[in-house]
């Protein structure tokens, strides 16, 4: 039986991988990566986190210093967070200056761009865990953002907030979303997400030679990988032990902290929603989030014309470019 | 319009006139004055008359006629009772909050005295208040705004000339903007910091006695002066053998206090060789050492928290130790050697032990690097490996990146 195993992994290995798998798909393999540490990492400070106002700074602390290895794991966990999210950018950029997300992967994009947000959702409500000064600042500071967006502002706060000043029921409310709700979400859109890209196999994205893909077996495509997260890794690793997480005095309602940034990637949004009066800010938010929801929905033609192939480039290349601009903007402010 | 509509509309006018021409009629020829004036918390309240008199219904000399009411620049001597026609009336005051005691404490104070005898080279209001642009003391352009009331003093008394009159040195302004209190306020800018009339008075200025001086400074350094009191020199200076606070830390020119205080000042009085010199050197020791303890472990930490960012929670510790010092430095006033001894003891410890914790972290930070850089060795050996395997596994691949046949 153990023969037939090592037989029938033996096949599989020495077989091609899907077309629809190339190198290109290095980023998305990255961003899957760290999201399996995040839920690893997790669950191994789930352990030791206690979310109550009482308990949680403490709780951190512990982790910090009496637990093995937790300050590693903890900042492993805030740091991969970070490059999740980066490499997931990137996976987005990627897909559309190569116009990959064209019919029969229009829902994968959108599974993709919800888990996007999904991911985003997981770095706003775990920052405020750790309840030291600038958890519980930088997340005051969201609320007034959250509440100028547009129709759903006041909904969303009541979700998040529940009607509460930042303490204990939001702490739980955070905590609850964090570990219980957003991981389920987050799987399904995954799972949405993969399905929904790797389906059309043999229908490569319109740059990607299927040729190619299709020579590559499992083995190759495995030991590409394992070198490749052995590498990520020990940045990560690295990156973890050089610049360690902090931990600040505990949350104090009464001391406010001066000149809170948000994390890098909320940066833009903060500058706009700071620089555009009223909901202005909110609803150019929103509105350009749904017109990137809706790419794959504009840009339908098979075939590209050069003149659309110009405009394609030119809004991508603006849209990164004033993405950078707003975020150094709002960091030198 | 009907009648009764112009008769009422006529009869406004009637009433608005005068106060027009009221404003009209001095500005004419004193517009300048006018917009000095219009900054004045008086602006609201009084017009030109309330203090210089006159008619203001009149465009020309006429209006300074003295059977007007007319009294000009009043004379220095009558500013304060001029002043105190309004300030020292407490209806009058109400509204504003303002204390309507200024007046009387003038006439108590060396500058009201010297006034009142007919000497009228002395302060009265308008020279520290201003005279038409008279503003609020939170206003920073104002004389008495606490950093400015210094160089409010300082106009009369850092002029040599003047203060030779009355025999009083002039050097006191550069010596207070050197001292230790000075700094807090003009360096620090700290809100709390004394000033001139912190000490002396304002309204009810006054020299300080030798005896007084203690009780001044303990309206700000309370606990300093209870220990003082409780310890040997209390009974010395209540006995008026030494002048309280001053014989050791000087006045207007105090100096930010420190150990060498205790090489300079208690051979003032004590034998070098006594036991009152010993126990100095004793508490110069004992308060160095928990000094120096102190600095060391801050700057320790300070150098570790870009490197190791949760060694601030070892500040709460740092914090505990300095409570201690800092009850230690009005102690050593009393005197009481075994107490100080107790406090910088304690101090001392926790100070050792946060350092013992930073140097802690520093070798767990010397390991983790060494674990990293293993962790690398690791990760590179089987990397390599794996691309060892790989390409041992299959022939190597065309250029296209696909396998050869």
């Amino acid at each position: 039986m153990l023969a037939r195993g090592i037989e029938s992994v033996r096949r599989v290995w020495d077989q091609p991988v899907p077309a629809a798998l190339s190198r290109r798909h290095i980023l998305a393999g990255l961003a899957l990566f760290f999201f399996v540490l995040q839920g690893v990492t997790g669950i191994l400070l789930l352990v030791y986190y206690r979310p109550s106002v009482d308990a949680a700074y403490h709780s951190i602390g512990v982790i910090n210093d009496e637990v093995n290895l937790g300050w590693l794991v903890r900042s492993l966990h805030v740091w991969g967070s970070d490059l999740l999210i980066l490499c997931g950018l990137l996976h987005l950029l990627r897909v559309y200056f190569a116009r990959a997300y064209r019919a029969p992967r229009r829902f994968g994009w959108v599974f993709g761009m919800l888990l996007m947000v999904v991911v985003l959702a997981f770095g706003f409500t775990g920052g405020l865990l750790p309840w030291d000064q600038f958890a519980y600042w930088s997340v005051d500071a969201a609320k007034d953002t959250i509440a100028a967006i547009p129709v759903v502002g006041s909904s969303l706060l009541n979700v998040f907030w529940g009607g509460w000043d930042l303490g204990e029921e939001v702490l739980l409310r955070f905590y609850a979303f964090h570990v219980a709700i957003l991981p389920w979400i987050a799987i399904g859109c995954l799972a949405g997400h993969l399905i929904l890209s790797l389906r059309a196999d043999g229908t490569p994205a319109a740059d990607a030679p299927p040729a190619l893909a299709s020579r590559v077996t499992v083995a190759d495509g495995a030991l590409d990988a394992l070198a490749l997260s052995l590498l990520v890794g020990g940045l990560l690793l690295t990156v973890a032990v050089v610049y360690p997480q902090p931990l600040l005095a505990p949350a104090d309602p009464l001391s406010p902290l001066p000149h809170v940034q948000p994390r890098w990637y909320l940066l833009p949004a903060r500058w706009l929603l700071r620089h555009l009066p009223g909901t202005a800010g909110a609803v150019v938010v929103a509105t350009l989030f749904i017109v990137l929801l809706a790419v794959p929905f504009i840009d339908r033609k098979p075939h590209e014309s050069a003149a659309g192939g110009v405009i394609r480039w030119s809004l991508g290349i603006v849209a990164v470019a004033a993405w950078l601009f707003m975020a150094l903007m709002q960091y030198l402010s | 319009m009907d009648t009764q509509a112009r008769i009422a509309l006529i009869g406004l006018c009637m009433l608005v006139a005068p106060a027009v021409r009221a404003d009209e009629s001095c500005v004419t020829c004193h517009p300048d004055v006018k917009t000095e004036y219009a900054q004045s918390v008086h602006a609201s309240e009084l017009t030109c008359t309330g203090c210089h008199g006159g008619d203001p219904t009149i465009v020309g000399p006429e209006a300074h006629a003295v059977e007007k009411g007319y009294i000009g620049k009043p004379a220095r001597k009558d500013i304060p009772t001029l002043c105190g026609t309004c300030h020292a009336d407490a209806d009058r005051m109400r509204p504003s909050g303002l204390p309507t005691d200024q007046l009387a404490q003038y006439w108590q104070s060396k500058h009201g005295q010297l006034l009142a005898q007919g000497d009228t080279r002395v302060a009265v209001c308008t020279d520290c208040h201003g005279t038409h642009r008279i503003v609020i003391r939170t206003e920073p352009t104002s004389p008495i705004y606490p950093q400015r009331v210094p160089a409010t003093c300082g106009r009369c008394h850092a002029d040599e000339k003047l203060m030779a009159i009355y025999n009083i040195p002039a050097v006191q302004l550069d010596a207070f903007r050197a001292s230790v209190h000075g700094v807090a306020l003009f360096v620090e800018q700290h809100p709390d910091a004394p000033t001139c009339a912190t000490c002396h008075g304002a309204h009810g200025a006054t020299a300080l006695n030798g005896l007084a001086i203690g009780k001044v400074c303990g309206h700000c350094h309370t606990r300093t002066l209870d220990y003082f009191n409780d310890g040997p020199h209390g009974a010395a200076a209540t006995a008026g053998q030494m002048s309280e606070c001053i014989s050791c830390h000087g006045y207007h020119d105090t100096p930010q206090p420190d150990a060498s205080l205790f090489d300079t000042t208690c051979q003032r009085c004590h034998a070098p060789d006594s036991d009152a010199v010993a126990t100095g050197q004793k508490l110069k020791t004992v308060l160095g050492a928990a000094h120096d303890a102190l600095q060391t472990a801050t700057t320790e930490i300070t150098a570790m928290e870009p490197v190791a960012p949760t060694v601030t929670r070892l500040q709460p510790r740092l914090r505990q130790a300095r409570a201690y010092w800092l009850e230690a430095v009005p102690v050593q006033h009393a005197l009481a050697l075994e107490r100080v001894e107790d406090l910088t003891r304690s101090a001392r410890s926790i100070s050792e032990d946060v350092r013992a914790a930073v140097h802690g972290m520093q070798e767990d930070m010397r390991v983790r690097y060494i674990g990293l850089a293993l962790a690398w060795a690791f990760i590179l050996f089987a990397a390599a490996v794996t691309i060892l395997y790989k390409r041992t596994r299959r022939p190597p691949a065309g250029d296209d990146g696909s396998r050869a046949p």
